[in-house]
């Protein structure tokens, strides 16, 4: 669920970028719980880690299936972002791993001859029980990139 | 209408005087207006509210303000837009863990679509997005905030 800006459309000069949702972030917050009160589960860490590499591989599967023969069109690719997200977060819900808080990222671009693309991310977290998996996939006519993000909740 | 915004206020806006002021004297220009100030700061996110977009357009201005695209550069670019975001989130203060993305990406005509999907608490955790651009690159900035 990305936290945006409402829906809009901004023209800036030759350019357009639009923003649009599967949730309205708003939406789920209507009827707010009370703060609740944890108990002390005396861990210091994670009892089950991360699995990167199972996790890589579920990137690649997915990314493979679903946009393996696909060409790049605004439309399609839009709605292809929203609902590759949504599948890798369920598959990754499905390993069962507790108290790991998960975040996605996709990207799909364009390819062309001179297009030119750098993504770089940085954490503030703790790496002993903190990690990511990434994968890169190409086709002819598009690429696409995807990050998981899991960070232990202590 | 009005028993709505009185319960909006007190779950996300403090200091409580203020919601007591609007609930004794109600006048509709004030109640409009407090209405608003309220959904603007909902949609940023439960947790992460305005500071942390200024820090985010602070850091890319100065990083990559005035300059071209240079493939050259790109890396270093991204680096120190990434690294003065966390900087300066960190020093706000809070008890959050971050996690920092920016995409740049030269003004070519070519199309990028990007999603992000979470998995966590919405009542503490959130996100921003800042898109900035100038005449020859975009520069897409996402701050995810987890609370510890």
């Amino acid at each position: 669920m990305p936290g945006f800006d409402p829906a809009l459309e901004l023209q800036r000069g030759s350019s357009i970028s639009t923003v649009s949702y599967i949730d309205e972030p708003g939406q789920h917050d209507e009827n707010p719980r009370p703060a609740v009160q944890m108990e002390n589960t005396y861990q210091l860490g994670p009892v089950k880690r991360f699995p990167v590499l199972t996790v890589n591989n579920i990137l690649k599967d997915v990314l493979t299936s679903y946009l393996q023969e696909e060409k790049y069109e605004a439309e399609l690719c839009r709605q292809m972002t929203k609902t590759i997200s949504e599948v890798i977060k369920a598959r990754v819900k499905e390993l069962m791993i507790p108290r790991y808080k998960l975040i996605v990222l996709i990207g799909i671009g364009q390819l062309s001859e001179q297009n030119n693309l750098r993504i770089a991310s940085r954490c503030l977290w703790d790496p002993s029980s903190d990690t990511f998996a990434s994968y890169a996939f190409k086709n002819s006519s598009l690429f696409a990139v995807a990050n998981v993000y899991a960070v232990y909740f202590e | 209408m009005y028993a709505s915004i009185f319960s909006l206020s007190r779950t996300w806006f403090h200091p409580r005087s203020v919601c007591v002021e609007f609930a004794c004297s109600p006048r509709v220009l004030s109640l409009v207006f407090f209405f608003l100030v309220n959904v603007f700061l909902l949609h940023c996110g439960p947790r992460v509210l305005c500071p942390h977009r200024v820090c985010v357009l602070q850091s890319v201005d100065a990083a990559i303000g005035g300059s071209t695209y240079q493939h050259s550069r790109v890396n270093q670019w991204s680096s120190s837009v990434v690294e003065n975001c966390l900087g300066q989130l960190t020093k706000l203060g809070k008890p959050f863990k971050y996690i920092v993305t920016c995409i740049i990406m030269q003004k070519n005509g070519a199309g990028l679509q990007t999603a992000t999907s979470c998995f966590w608490d919405n009542t503490t955790d959130g996100s921003c997005t800042v898109r900035w651009e100038n005449k020859s690159m975009y520069c897409i900035v996402s701050v995810f905030g987890l609370a510890i």
